[in-house]
């Protein structure tokens, strides 16, 4: 919360010096409520970047036409507990100073992009709060997917009223 | 008190779960002018089921506890049932707080149905050898009846609420009057095989619960009707599926136009007449505004839920009952036991990939107690009931992008994941107790309840036992990464409390007799789990129930009679 306001506090001393328009896209806050974290729009940015890394478009919809990066903020603001949160939020912050051979994420080639999330998930970042990071956003992204609507109306139907049980059928 | 409410009726039952729900359907079923006097709010069938119909997709956190949620609330949180969509159906830990001598999880759902619109529907009876433990193994007193007693009772019940479960044949686990069974998957039916061939003294058969699998013209009276396999139970069900008294026993006796329901209205206490020597009322404390009304019957059943009565009980003082209604002996609030559900014991099965299954199926695999059934033969007492289960599960993915897209949407078959826990019976001991604190009250000016229940050394050895046999039959059936969990889960997340105000036959060593009707005081009956001498490895509410139609029936007949 103290950062939160902290932060506003600062996008209103820069917006009313000059209106830098570097400056506004810097400190700007994420583009939904958050209570215990504080977002920038940059980071928000870099996550839709990330989950649709992790679910990109195809011939159906990828992570950041379902809005997972919010979904995935959410989460991490409702459910984790703040030490975790906090290691989220190191571990994000980590995230956004690397680069692929000088390249910001954002701009490199998906493979690229890739190449780094696996990476990021091998034993020597074990203990890391970058690993942390980026497991629970895989986590979350996945939940978020797996029970979207889309999803759960259009790509794999949800059935709220089975009507009956079967213990043993062929998959199809 | 307003002046033209009605405070005069035939019996009263205090409490509307699933006991206090067949209080009132059998003692208005007998003609009686019935109150249930319930402390929560009210809860209409279908009406008052706000998420029953939800999507997973309509749940803001996917029905995670969010964190504020867990902080505020760290017992109830313990609960499997505790969560997004059906958190509205238990008491919140600031709510109604108590005191724990030793850790206690107190689970409760204070509202129309109580617990019954929650409860995990497992329904198994008991057998003589769970009757004749006590006597037996020299614990607690002898039970006052058998099986025999009991067993059209059961089937009175089953026929009612419907039970599906298959006729197994097992002499410590008697048939029921049951609906069609539920089917095993393939690797259960293939551990069922597994344990058969491997065992002469077990049986796993397909759980026995409070389902209609297929309705007669008993259910569809209710408007009930089948089950749909949505296995959303918790959230109430549109289709009267399983047994609640919101769905069955409560709108059954409001048919009858005998009922009467106070929600909204905490009983306090039961008033004793020393000249006519019983119960005369009981004094109500309106949950919102505290106003005092007093209710009047011939006739008191107690089914607040086991700990609830023994805090009512231990709270109706008189002068002749100093020490709680009928507590001449001092026993009030002892000897109470619940189930261990401590272990847990996980593995998986790597072939029959081909197969899944289709639906949600709201019970599981079961296996009675095997254990000193028939003599003596471990160096624990009594012995566990063991839950089975094994089902399908989508390979998890390791890949990044497309590839993972692929993955979640065209799943490949993981292995079969085999899931086991326990259900351990445990000694009632007199150190075992809850007794009313002599300062902190509740804002409706009764005392708070003190806790005092743990485990023993006889839990640990059952625990132990547990894990190593269901680790051979998990073993010799083929399974692979077997893992056995001990989660030191307090007692009370059994949600099995019972005791405290035991049945027994002799009034120095027990509280109720073999009506349940509390041996000092004739026209107060008690047949929630307080009432229970010992806890056996079943399922309790079936009990309950059976315990509660038995002994309307033996109240309104004395009643008749004159003799209450
Ligand atoms: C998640 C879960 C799973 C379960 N699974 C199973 C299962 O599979 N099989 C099984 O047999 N059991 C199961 N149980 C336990 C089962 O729910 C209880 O055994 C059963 O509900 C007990 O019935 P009861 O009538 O004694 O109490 P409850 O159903 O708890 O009802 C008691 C009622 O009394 C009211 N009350 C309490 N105090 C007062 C007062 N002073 N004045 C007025 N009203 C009062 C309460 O508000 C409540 O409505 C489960 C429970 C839960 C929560």
């Amino acid at each position: 919360m103290e950062r939160r306001t902290a932060i506003r506090h600062m996008a209103l001393l820069c917006a009313s010096a000059m209106l830098l328009p570097s400056c506004f896209n810097h400190q700007q806050e994420a583009s939904i409520p958050l209570q215990q974290i504080a977002i920038s729009a940059k980071q928000e940015q870099l996550l839709a970047e990330l989950v649709e890394t992790i679910i990109p478009k195809t011939d159906t919809l990828g992570a950041k036409d379902l809005g997972l990066h919010l979904f995935v903020l959410k989460m991490v603001d409702d459910c984790l507990p703040q030490k975790e949160q906090q290691q989220f939020m190191d571990g994000l912050q980590t995230f956004e100073d690397k680069t692929i051979g000088g390249t910001k994420f954002a701009e490199s080639s998906n493979q690229h992009k890739i190449n780094l999330l696996k990476e990021i998930m091998e034993p020597r970042y074990k203990e890391s709060n970058l690993q942390f990071f980026l497991k629970e956003v895989r986590k979350q992204t996945l939940k978020g997917y797996q029970q979207s609507e889309y999803v759960m109306t259009k790509l794999r139907p949800y059935i709220l009223v089975p009507g009956h049980f079967s213990g043993s059928v062929k998959r199809a | 008190m307003s002046k033209n409410k009605i405070t005069n009726f035939d019996a009263i039952v205090i409490g509307s779960g699933i006991s206090g729900g067949w209080a009132a359907k059998e003692l208005t079923g007998k003609g009686l002018k019935t109150l249930v006097i319930e402390r929560g709010r009210d809860v209409q069938h279908i009406k008052d089921y706000p998420t029953t119909n939800l999507s997973p997709w309509e749940f803001e956190h996917r029905n995670e506890l969010t964190e504020e949620i867990k902080q505020a609330n760290p017992i109830i949180s313990k609960c499997y049932a505790f969560r997004e969509d059906a958190m509205h159906f238990f008491v919140k830990d600031a709510e109604h707080p108590y005191l724990q001598e030793k850790p206690f999880d107190w689970i409760r759902g204070y509202q129309l149905g109580g617990k019954s619109l929650t409860w995990a529907r497992q329904t198994q009876r008991w057998s003589n050898y769970d009757f004749e433990g006590p006597k037996r193994d020299g614990f607690a007193v002898d039970w006052p009846i058998r099986y025999n007693d009991l067993d059209k009772w059961y089937s009175y019940v089953e026929k009612f609420i419907g039970v599906s479960g298959n006729k197994d044949h097992i002499p410590q686990l008697p048939d029921g009057d049951f609906l069609p069974p539920m089917e095993l998957t393939k690797v259960e039916k293939l551990l069922q095989q597994k344990i058969a061939s491997n065992y002469q003294d077990r049986q796993m058969i397909i759980g026995r619960c409070a389902h209609i699998s297929q309705p007669k013209d008993i259910h569809l009276e209710q408007g009930r009707s089948s089950c749909q396999y949505r296995n959303l139970c918790q959230r109430g069900c549109p289709f009267g599926g399983y047994f609640s008294s919101n769905a069955s026993t409560l709108p059954w006796a409001a048919k009858t136009g005998k009922l009467t329901i106070v929600t909204d209205s905490v009983a306090h206490s039961i008033i004793y007449n020393e000249k006519q020597q019983k119960a005369t009322g009981v004094k109500v404390i309106d949950a919102k505004t505290k106003a005092e009304t007093i209710y009047h019957a011939p006739i008191i059943f107690v089914n607040a839920g086991a700990l609830n009565t023994n805090l009512l009980l231990l709270n109706s003082k008189s002068k002749r009952f100093p020490n709680g209604l009928g507590n001449d002996n001092g026993l009030l609030g002892k000897y109470l036991a619940f189930h261990n559900y401590r272990g847990s014991v996980t593995a998986e099965y790597h072939a029959e990939l081909e197969y899944t299954i289709e639906g949600r199926r709201p019970t599981s695999g079961y296996m009675p107690r095997f254990r000193n059934v028939f003599r003596q033969d471990t160096d624990f007492l009594r012995g566990y009931a063991v839950g089975l289960g094994a089902s399908p599960s989508d390979q998890a993915s390791k890949n990044w992008g497309a590839e993972l897209k692929n993955d979640l949407l065209n799943p490949k078959p993981g292995p079969w994941k085999v899931k086991s826990h326990i259900m351990g019976e445990t000694i009632p001991k007199e150190t075992n107790k809850v007794w009313l604190d002599d300062r902190e009250k509740d804002q409706w000016g009764i005392p708070k309840l003190r806790i005092d229940i743990s485990y023993d050394e006889n839990d640990e050895k059952m625990l132990a036992d547990y894990f190593e046999q269901v680790t051979e039959m998990f073993t010799k059936a083929g399974f692979t990464n077997i893992k056995t969990k001990d989660s030191k889960q307090a007692p009370g997340l059994d949600i099995h409390e019972m005791g405290g105000v035991r049945m027994g036959k002799d009034p120095k060593t027990s509280l109720l007799n073999e009506w349940n009707q509390l041996h000092l005081c004739k026209n107060v009956f008690v047949t929630d789990g307080a009432c229970m001498t010992s806890t056996s490895t079943q399922n309790p509410s079936l009990t309950y129930m059976a315990l509660t139609a038995r002994a309307c029936h033996y109240a309104a007949n004395q009643l008749k009679n004159n003799k209450l």
